[in-house]
């Protein structure tokens, strides 16, 4: 890669995240859904990627075989940026530890831990969850059962319980494994 | 070229040698081991670059170095999501598992007595230093704030007004 293009590459995956959040922001105070914001965002970021990228191309004249790996390397740049941007909306709305510390903050004072649990505990976390998956359509309710449409949801399940599988052999951090409680 | 491919290179292999690792055993603080693990990686990709890429320049070098961060940034995150239960993923898989019966509440209320949430990311921001515990309760640690405000302040951009969790 030129230093022309890598710092081209760079200065476009910026620009696709920047379209990517702005976008986000727009659609969701006009229209207030959540999921679907976060998707048309990725794919105003995404748009802005595909064009920049075409655009770089034709003007570089590389050969083929450059100009794919660039593509796929900046496809996961922004990829990757898009999903850690995710996380960081998905952390002010829905992140456990997020929550406490806004809980602690919130009390301004030290708070025992019996008062922090007594406002927020396990059965507000999940009464929020199954509340959220049923007006995503993810979860329905059928004769006092809560039934899951998701398979998306499964999928996602699966594939974290096969990484915990292989790289800690259990299958969730309530059991006892091989693994001490730690921390970053 | 050769940037990109150092960079996802380095990546990949640096995450087989942290899967290798932990076949054989998990450390105690695996996180830190595991940004250790990614650091060596960067260290040998970078001194791969400056001593055998011909015109490697600080152009491939910054773009090197955005690659391979975000995709170890990636990675470090995906693993907080293998120590850590989702609540929402642990509430699909155990639902899913009953199939087209489904469960009851009471059932949920079960499965939620066997998985202590709260107790748990409390203890690991108590070990992380983001909270502190002293003889009259809980306090946040002054290093919590500027994580605290960044999502605060996108939560106000948004016009989101739940109280998140």
């Amino acid at each position: 890669m030129s230093m022309y293009g890598a710092w081209a590459a760079l200065t476009l995956c910026a620009a696709a995240l920047a379209a990517n959040a702005v976008t986000h922001l727009l659609f969701y105070r006009s229209t207030r859904r959540y999921m679907r914001a976060i998707f048309v965002g990725f794919v105003a970021g995404l748009t802005v990627l595909l064009v920049g990228e075409a655009v770089i191309i034709i003007g570089d004249r590389r050969n083929v075989l450059e100009a794919v790996i660039r593509l796929v390397a900046d496809g996961l740049l922004y990829g990757c940026t898009s999903f850690l941007f995710f996380n960081f909306i998905n952390a002010g709305e829905s992140a456990i530890r997020i929550r406490i510390l806004r809980e602690l903050r919130a009390a301004g004072r030290s708070l025992p831990e019996a008062e922090l649990l007594e406002a927020y505990n396990d059965g507000s976390i999940v009464e929020a969850r199954l509340a959220r998956m049923l007006a995503n359509g993810q979860l329905e309710m059928v004769n006092g059962h809560y039934r899951l449409r998701s398979q998306t949801l499964v999928r996602m399940a699966y594939f974290f319980l096969t990484l915990k599988w292989v790289l800690l052999r259990r299958s969730s951090e309530f059991e006892h494994g091989r693994l001490p409680p730690s921390t970053i | 070229m050769a940037a990109a491919v150092l960079a996802a290179g380095g990546a990949l292999a640096s995450f087989v040698a942290h899967v290798l690792i932990w076949q054989l055993f998990v450390p105690r603080h695996p996180s830190k081991v595991i940004v250790a693990i990614f650091a060596l990686g960067l260290a040998t990709i970078v001194a791969i670059g400056v001593t055998l890429v011909p015109d490697y320049g600080l152009g491939d070098a910054a773009y090197m170095l955005a690659l391979y961060g975000i995709l170890s940034l990636t990675y470090l995150l995906l693993y907080t999501g293998v120590e850590c239960d989702s609540p929402t993923l642990s509430l699909a898989h155990f639902i899913a598992q009953a199939g087209v019966t489904g469960r009851t509440a009471s059932e949920i209320d079960e499965f939620v007595r066997r998985s202590p949430f709260v107790k748990s990311r409390l203890a690991q921001l108590e070990a992380g230093g983001f909270v502190v515990r002293s003889p009259a309760g809980l306090e946040l640690a002054k290093k919590t704030a500027l994580l605290l405000d960044l999502t605060r302040h996108y939560r106000r951009l948004m016009g989101r007004t739940t109280p998140g969790g």
